[in-house]
Order: C-alpha cells, then structure tokens, then sequence
C-alpha cells in the first residue's frame, strides 16, 4: 500500500527532515510511526498527502508514484485517503454532521447516501446523538472521533493519522487507539504517527521508530495465530 | 493481499451530470446563506455595484430623451421668410404658393401684419407700448416654410435660395442651436461608453476585492477541503456563486434606482414639455434596459470573482 524507496526530504530553510528512508506497509497492515519531536514522523505523513514532496527517492501510495501525481490529479489522489490530524482541523462554523460529510460532498455523492453514510460514521464512532453540535461544543476527545469519522465516512482504503492523541488523557487516548484497530480489522491500511510509546507498545501492532529522519528500527511482533 | 485494500483504491469515478448539478445546486444555495448570514456587509457590496451599474443606464437615458428633444426640434424646424415692409397679403400669398411647389418644402402657411401684430402683442404683454401701432404697424408679412428635408446641405440651400428671392427681406433660420445640441450628444454617447467601460471594471474590482476577503477569512476552510480532495474548482465554486449573485443583486438594486429616479423625474419633465409646448415622453427604461443590466451585472460579477478568486485560491495550500 505505501513504499517509500531510499527518500529524502530537505526543507526549503535547508533543514533535512528524511535520509534515505526505505519502509513498506502492506495493504491492511496497520503499523504506528514513532520517535521523538523532530524525528520526522509528521514529514512522513505530509509526503503521503502530497502536502510535501520528496527531495529525493520514489514513493509509491496504492500502486500510484506520488512523483508522477500532479496538478489535478493530486485531488483526485487525495480523495483515496483518510487523514486525522492532532489540531482535529474541523470546519469550527459546521456542525458535526457537515464535517464529516465533507469527503463526500467533495466527491460528489447523492445527499441520502451522504446522510446514510454520516450517519454511520458517526455512529461508530459513537457521536450519532451530537450530529447537530458545532466543534466547539465538544470536547476535544469527541472532536477528535468527528474527525476520525470524517476519514473513514467514504472509505478509504488508508488511513493516516498524526498525533491523534496528542491532548487526550489516556483513557481516550485508547480508547481512540481501539477505533483505529477496528477499522483495521474490516481492512483498511491504517499508519499512525504518535510519540506515545506507552499506548502504543501495547498494541501489538507493527512499531517503525524514526531519530533524525531515518528508520532505526521496525518491529514487527510476532501475531498469535 | 487484502481484497479490501487494492481493491478499494482510485474506485471512484466521475458521477455523472445529476452529481454535478447537485453540487451546484448545494453550492448556490449555501453562497447565498453565507450572504444572507452577514447582511450588512452584503448590502454595503451590492449597493455598492447597484449604483455603479444605475449610473450609465440613467445617462443613456438621458441621453435618448434629449435625442428625443432634439429629433422632435428637427422635425418641427421652420423657416421664416421676411417680405419686404410694403408688401401686402396678397404679395405673401404668391410667394407662399410658389415656393409650395419646391420638392424641398414640405408647407407653408403666411403670417399677415394684421395677424402678426396680434400674436407679438399677445406674446409681449406690453400693451401700452403696442397699442399706438395699430395705424403703422411696422411688422412685415411672413412667409413660414416647413422643409421637406431635414439634413443640412438641403436646409443651407432652401435658405440660401429664399434670402435671395427679391420679395424676401431676410430669412431667419435659427437652427444653430439645434446643431450644438446634436454635437453635444453625440459626445454625450462616446462618453456613456467610456463611463460605462469605467463603472463596470468599478464593479468588477468590487466583487474582486470582497472575495479577496472572503477567500482570506475562510482560508482554514479551503485548506481542509484541499486536504481532503477537494479540487480547485471545488473551491472555487462558492466564491464564484458569490460573485455571481452579489453582481445580480447589484443590478436589482441598480434597476431600483433608475426605476424610482425615472417616477420621480417623471412628473416635473412632464411640466417641462408642456412648457415648450413639446409632446414628449417622460424616460423610462425599457424591460430590455433592465435585462441588459441584469445580464451585466451578473456577468461583471462572475468575472471579478473569476479574476480575484482564481489568484488568492491557488496562494492558499495545505499545510
């Protein structure tokens, strides 16, 4: 699903974020990205979105070299992901219900399907009673699952996250970590970026770590059968 | 490998003209909420464009009307032929029938000394300073020419041709007046265009700016969207609809203007043509002027939003 051969990335300021970063994740794998601040995680992330582009080296995401994805297609790209974000990045003047139909509405879907579709989204994530609440009557744990909804609603076959549990105490912080893994389980490719070692390390899924923009290490643990 | 996976990626293709028009529909209408939401500023806006686009439709009818005056003073133009002091009625009769025969005249009708003392004392008012010419009236008979044609070449020749007839004493023939008139409103028509020209880029540099604004306040919002696939005319859209409508509810509001400022001219222009004895109609604009304005507005909207928005939409990408 993501392939990332000998990738480099050097900021315009000249700060280099990735050397020479070569990792693989299989389609409905799920696999966390962790490090440090300033590992390069959420760089990581940015190239997959096409936010950044590599310096150096091929990416390919869901068979499609990011380096050959331009203009409009990079749109269309887009449409192919769920991404979640620490900052939640929620339209603040839109109720729920409107955020997480907005991959939809971009896509072009029929208005009952969207309904249909929100709807179970939210449900799953639990929110289906605050569809008609505007972000800021939330709290950030429940923004937080807004946003998780509003990227799996039109499901994609990726999902990234980036410090999805960045301010959550970790009761919800696992309890966010438990909606990912079940999304997992119905297939979806899920890449998580988190400097939570704690949460993560009881997950048992897959751990790359990155320090100073290389992969130090992969562990992959050994799945009961 | 997971079916679910690759098998899910790039499924989704275009949807089809109902999704498109959908789209457009949720667009138009969620524009014109946003509009509806901050009313002052969009009634500044649209007021804004209303009277810039008001401006030009009231000048060009203006400008029709005084045509109207113009053509009205052109049609009813007249010569007047002065006879000689000593001659009688009789002499104007045979002068007004020969000249009747010209191709150029179109009528004549003669003014006797008796008839004309009696208008000039009507018209002058002063009694007592008219009273004692009744025995020597001075006044001469005049023969009053219509002409057939009305450009300038055939009128400067009737003229000459009367001035030079022997019973003629002279021949007054103001028209130059006319002539100012007809110059002033041809520049008055090149000068519409040009204004017209002006106000409309006004209007376009309004709706620009505004949805430079907008596009600056909602930056956040665009930003997601694109994060999320949205593509540039996605994004696009809504500003676009805001243009078109803030340029269609400047036009109503332009039309507004020149309606109300038409009724309210109406009755003291009418008091004015009677005055000068002239039938003419009061200005009013016609349902295609009104069409035409609304045609421009909308356009002059979509544009200027299609300049502006084009250019601080591609400034704006994701972090």
């Amino acid at each position: 699903m993501i392939r990332f051969e000998q990738v480099a990335k050097r900021y315009a300021g000249g700060q280099e974020a990735l050397h020479d970063v070569s990792l693989q994740v299989s389609p409905g794998e799920m696999a966390f990205l962790t490090g440090h601040s300033g590992a390069g995680k959420s760089t990581l992330l940015r190239l997959i979105t096409l936010v950044e582009r590599a310096t150096r080296g091929e990416i390919t995401v869901g068979g499609q070299a990011l380096s050959r994805v331009r203009g409009g297609a990079v749109a269309r790209f887009r449409r192919n992901l769920g991404v979640v974000y620490q900052d939640h990045r929620l339209l603040t003047d839109r109720p729920a219900f409107d955020n997480v139909a907005l991959p939809l509405v971009i896509a072009g879907y029929p208005r009952a399907e969207i309904a249909r579709r929100v709807r179970a989204a939210l449900d799953r994530v639990g929110l289906l009673a605050k569809e008609r609440a505007l972000p800021e009557m939330l709290s950030s744990g429940e923004q937080q699952r807004v946003g998780i909804a509003r990227a799996v609603v039109h499901k994609p076959a990726l999902v990234l996250a980036d410090e999805p549990t960045g301010n959550l105490d970790p009761e919800l912080s696992a309890e966010i970590m438990r909606l990912f893994q079940r999304f997992n389980q119905v297939g979806v490719t899920v890449l998580i970026a988190s400097h939570d070692l704690d949460l993560i390390s009881g997950m048992g899924q897959r751990v790359i770590r990155l320090a100073g923009g290389r992969v130090v290490a992969d562990d992959r643990p050994a799945r009961p059968a | 490998m997971n079916g679910r996976g690759q098998g899910g990626w790039q499924r989704r293709a275009a949807r089809g003209a109902s999704a498109w028009l959908t789209q457009h529909l949720q667009c138009a209408v969620a524009s014109l909420g946003a509009l509806w939401r901050a009313p002052l500023g969009t009634l500044l806006t649209v007021g804004v464009i209303g009277v810039a686009l008001a401006l030009p439709l009231a000048l060009l009818l203006l400008v029709q009307e005084l045509r109207g005056v113009s053509a009205h003073f052109g049609s009813n133009f007249e010569v007047s032929a002065f006879l000689h002091q000593e001659m009688d009625e009789g002499r104007g009769d045979e002068v007004a029938r020969t000249l009747a025969a010209r191709g150029d005249v179109a009528a004549t009708r003669v003014i006797g000394r008796r008839q004309a003392l009696a208008e000039f004392r009507a018209a002058a008012g002063v009694v007592g300073t008219v009273e004692g010419l009744e025995d020597d009236n001075p006044l001469p008979v005049v023969v009053v020419v219509t002409p057939s044609a009305h450009d300038r070449g055939s009128l400067d020749r009737l003229v000459a041709e009367l001035s030079e007839m022997p019973q003629v004493e002279s021949v007054l023939a103001e028209r130059a007046w006319l002539d100012r008139l007809d110059a002033v409103l041809a520049v008055a028509g090149r000068a519409l265009w040009v204004f017209a020209g002006l106000l409309g880029a006004g209007v376009m540099l309004v709706v620009g700016n505004t949805l430079r604004l907008t596009v600056e306040a909602r930056r956040a919002e665009v930003e997601i969207a694109k994060l999320f696939g949205a593509s540039d005319a996605f994004v696009r859209r809504p500003f676009l609809y805001q243009g078109l409508l803030y340029g269609v509810g400047g036009s109503l509001v332009g039309c507004a203007l020149v309606i109300g400022g038409t009724l309210l001219l109406a009755g003291p222009l009418e008091r004015l043509a009677e005055a000068y004895a002239v039938a003419i109609a009061p200005p009013a604009p016609r349902a295609s002027h009104l069409a035409a304005l609304l045609a421009c507005g909308a356009a002059l909207g979509l544009l200027g939003a299609w300049l502006s928005v084009g250019r601080h939409l591609r400034a704006v990408q994701p972090r």
